[in-house]
């Protein structure tokens, strides 16, 4: 161990989950921090650094929240194993900080104690205390230190409040670093847990004063947004509203970022000459890694969405109107925000899977979050539609188009719902997971929480843009460049490429789904990123520039009807997007998950693609 | 000439890093690392555990 | 017989005692007295086992003792519910909530009152 080492000391904060423990752990290190996931598992790991001023040089690991260090899920598993030190990659922690919500005291005390059993140096920080005082619960921190046997801090994290006071007692209380042993704890019996609560309400009845009216407030406005009826009114308002300003408030700053990429690429074909190093910029670079770094405004806005309900406590209670609607097929009511997200990009649909703590449930949802019909497939339905489906109404008002539309839509949701519902009944057969969640009282949010929430994301797509997806693009652009073609060749160079010869070659299995060999050959550099598809079919058809007009009236002069609708199809499900299977690799930290998704949407695709040829041609189409 | 020979070492940049981070187990290319006299990254917590190549964060401030 | 309103009326009425219920089976508005967690709910099989259950719901404060009452109710059959559990709120479905027993505060319930 280095010198530098030796000082440093490890320190956990543990608390319920809504105790303010995030924005203590953001009071603490501020923006040295660092978000993954603990090495395979899916579940989150927050760590940062601060120094006391004492100078010791201290790393916080913020662990999920729990009531209990008994586990159920793996998240919960972490928490625990992590304070018993039985993590084999994570140090035991020298000194635990319990996070507890002081206008709710009654199941931190209970946690409290029976963290005492491992035999850590524990400090209990009393969090939300301003708004404790404000409500007139009277606490008295003299008598819960000496009954609980530990120091007791106030601090208010959103306006670091009592931080100091919190340092002084870390100062103290730290034990020689590397001191820590394995923590003894013995999972408690139900009996256990009564006759803990039966401390703390000892403890509480003679620390704690509460006011004969608890928080007015929340009651009020649970009672609307709880409403079945309004309620629910509400929850679609608020959907709306993101859904709106996902598409709608993004859209200036994606045409600029759009724009960017634009000039980049006409920046480079004025410097280079032309040449394969151009051609790796213009067409790898920037319409490869640029058609997704457009989606990082979308990302920010749903982010800022997300943090603001959490901070606000309306995630639980959207949970709570969503359980009975998303549940029956056994998704978990936190799903839907994931979801939604996935109709702008599955990438950060994927990434807010993190509002779901259980890991099952988050799997679930990450495995048919790309079933929802992405933007970047709208490029691909509005050229086929466009081209194939006659622009009519039916019944006086209803446009065709539209319609067609709207159905590959409905198609993707209500094939996410039938594939989760299989998963649960087939794959996680075990006992499905119940459905217990306080609801946290209702507080203002703090802005530099959610903002710091916010940047925290974007750096994280920042990262996995310029890294794994990069590098994917730079793949799949020399897969369609490389070998060029001939000279005196006439076809269009991707003909000769690696590109071209596995479309060859894949084409006979996609004969029977009525794809020709151009259409296998657009599906490759179309794994990019699903609209890339559009300007590859431009390529192979030798229609310049992509321009969808013209490569409309090409397509319906080359293709059957037949052709174009099992196109479509095939669209609404297949997995047509390296991005998505890196990001869903790196969330669940490992191939399988990648690879089953692949699978199935690949055999969804092929099987509804078949479908819909054979009924269209025998239809006549 | 010189256009095809950086867009290669380009390709293979990329087709590299996707083999090291991606591809390769985590235990393989800890024990790489220790093989080959790579810095054990000081990653926090986790060096005290045995270092990096345990963590498959890539989001590691301390790693540049 | 419990007053009206006070089970809901799709509900097998099969209460060992007249005012004590399966939370599961209260109406939204009632208000009581945990006398007992972890009872037999007859459960699905697909539920997770009895033993377990009881710790979870001691676990997030459902004990014997604590003073609740059936908040809010979700708009498919009324599940889930929101209780308020002494001075916290905790949503849960009816099926989990079964387990609950609650010895119904006598004569202060209205059927449809969230009033207080």
């Amino acid at each position: 161990m280095s010198e530098a080492l030796a000082q440093q000391l490890c320190i956990a904060l543990i608390g319920n989950p809504n105790c303010g423990k995030t924005a203590l752990f953001n009071a603490l290190t501020g923006s040295r921090q660092k978000v993954a996931n603990y090495p395979g598992v899916t579940v989150e790991r927050k760590e940062g650094i601060f120094e006391t001023p004492g100078g010791r040089r201290i790393h916080v690991l913020d662990l999920p929240g729990t009531y209990s260090l008994r586990a159920r899920s793996p998240d919960e598993a972490i928490t625990r194993d992590t304070v018993l030190g039985q993590l084999a990659t994570e140090a035991a922690p020298d000194l635990v900080v319990c996070v507890a919500d002081a206008t709710n005291l009654r199941l931190t005390l209970r946690l409290v104690l029976e963290l005492k059993k491992v035999g850590r140096p524990i400090v209990l920080a009393l969090n939300m205390f301003d708004i404790a005082e404000r409500r007139g619960i009277g606490i008295d921190m003299d008598a819960l230190s000496r009954d609980l046997g530990i120091p007791v801090v106030s601090t208010v994290a959103v306006r670091r409040n009592g931080i100091a006071a919190l340092l002084r007692q870390i100062d103290r209380l730290a034990p020689e670093s590397g001191s820590n042993g394995p923590g003894g704890w013995r999972e408690p019996s139900a009996e256990q847990v009564r006759s803990a609560h039966g401390d703390a309400q000892r403890i509480l009845d003679a620390c704690v004063t509460v006011p004969g009216h608890p928080d007015i407030w929340t009651r009020r406005l649970d009672r609307v947004v709880l409403h079945p009826v309004a309620g629910i009114l509400i929850l679609l308002a608020v959907l709306f509203l993101i859904f709106q300003a996902v598409f709608v408030w993004a859209a200036p700053a994606m045409e600029l970022i759009a724009t960017a990429f634009d000039a980049l690429a006409v920046a480079a074909q004025a410097w280079l000459p032309q040449g394969m190093l151009r051609s790796l910029l213009t067409d790898g670079f920037v319409s490869g890694v640029g058609s997704v770094l457009v989606f990082l405004p979308q990302i920010m806005i749903l982010f800022f969405f997300i943090n603001l309900m959490e901070d606000f406590g309306y995630m639980a209670r959207a949970a709570f109107l969503m359980d009975r609607v998303i549940g029956g097929v056994g998704l978990h009511g936190r799903a839907f925000i994931p979801l939604l997200s996935s109709f702008a990009c599955a990438v950060p649909g994927i990434m807010a899977t993190r509002v779901i703590n259980n890991r099952r449930d988050r799997l679930a949802t990450i495995m048919v979050a790309p079933l929802m019909t992405c933007s970047a497939r709208i490029p691909v339905y509005t050229l086929l539609i466009a081209a194939f489906v006659p622009h009519r109404s039916i019944a006086g008002f209803v446009n065709l188009q539209g319609l067609v539309m709207f159905g590959l839509y409905a198609a993707g949701i209500v094939s996410a719902f039938a594939v989760t519902f299989v998963f649960r009944k087939r794959v996680w057969r075990g006992a499905s997971e119940p459905f217990i969640m306080e609801l946290p009282a209702y507080k203002l949010p703090d802005p530099r929480n959610v903002l710091m929430g916010v940047l925290l994301r974007a750096r994280i797509f920042l990262r996995r843009a310029g890294t794994v997806i990069l590098a994917m693009m730079i793949l799949i652009w020399f897969l369609s460049t490389v070998p060029g073609a001939p000279p005196g060749a006439t076809d269009p160079a991707i003909n000769y490429s690696f590109a071209g010869m596995i479309g060859h070659a894949v084409q006979p299995v996609l004969a029977p789904i009525g794809f020709n060999w151009q259409i296998a050959i657009a599906l490759i550099p179309g794994m990019a990123a699903r609209e890339v598809a559009v300007a590859a079919l431009g390529t192979v058809y030798a229609v310049g520039g992509g321009k969808a007009g013209a490569l409309g009236n090409t397509l319906a002069a080359h293709w059957s009807l037949a052709t174009a609708l099992a196109l479509l199809a095939w669209y609404v499900f297949a997995p047509q997007c390296a991005a998505t299977l890196g990001v869903v690799k790196r969330e669940t930290n490992s191939w399988r998950w990648p690879a089953i998704m692949f699978v199935y949407m690949m055999v969804l695709a092929y099987t509804a693609a078949f479908i819909v040829y054979n009924v269209t041609t025998a239809l006549g189409g | 000439m010189i256009q095809a020979l950086v867009t290669y070492l380009i390709v293979a940049l990329a087709a590299a890093w996707i083999f090291w981070s991606m591809i390769l187990p985590v235990r393989l290319r800890a024990a790489l690392r220790r093989r080959l006299g790579l810095r054990m990254v000081v990653c926090g917590m986790l060096d005290r555990a045995g270092g990096c190549g345990g963590c498959d964060c890539q989001d590691c401030p301390l790693r540049r | 017989m419990p007053p009206a309103g006070l089970v809901r009326s799709d509900a097998p009425g099969d209460e060992p005692c007249a005012d004590i219920v399966q939370l599961g089976r209260g109406a939204r508005g009632i208000r009581g007295t945990v006398v007992q967690v972890g009872a037999e709910t007859g459960a699905l099989p697909d539920c997770v086992a009895a033993a377990e259950l009881e710790r979870l719901l001691l676990e997030i404060g459902f004990v014997e003792g604590a003073a609740i009452e059936i908040l809010h109710e979700g708009f498919i059959r009324g599940d889930p519910i929101a209780v308020r559990l002494d001075d916290m709120r905790v949503a849960l479905r009816r099926r989990e909530a079964d387990a609950i027993l609650v010895r119904v505060a006598g004569g202060s319930t209205h059927a449809a009152g969230s009033e207080s």
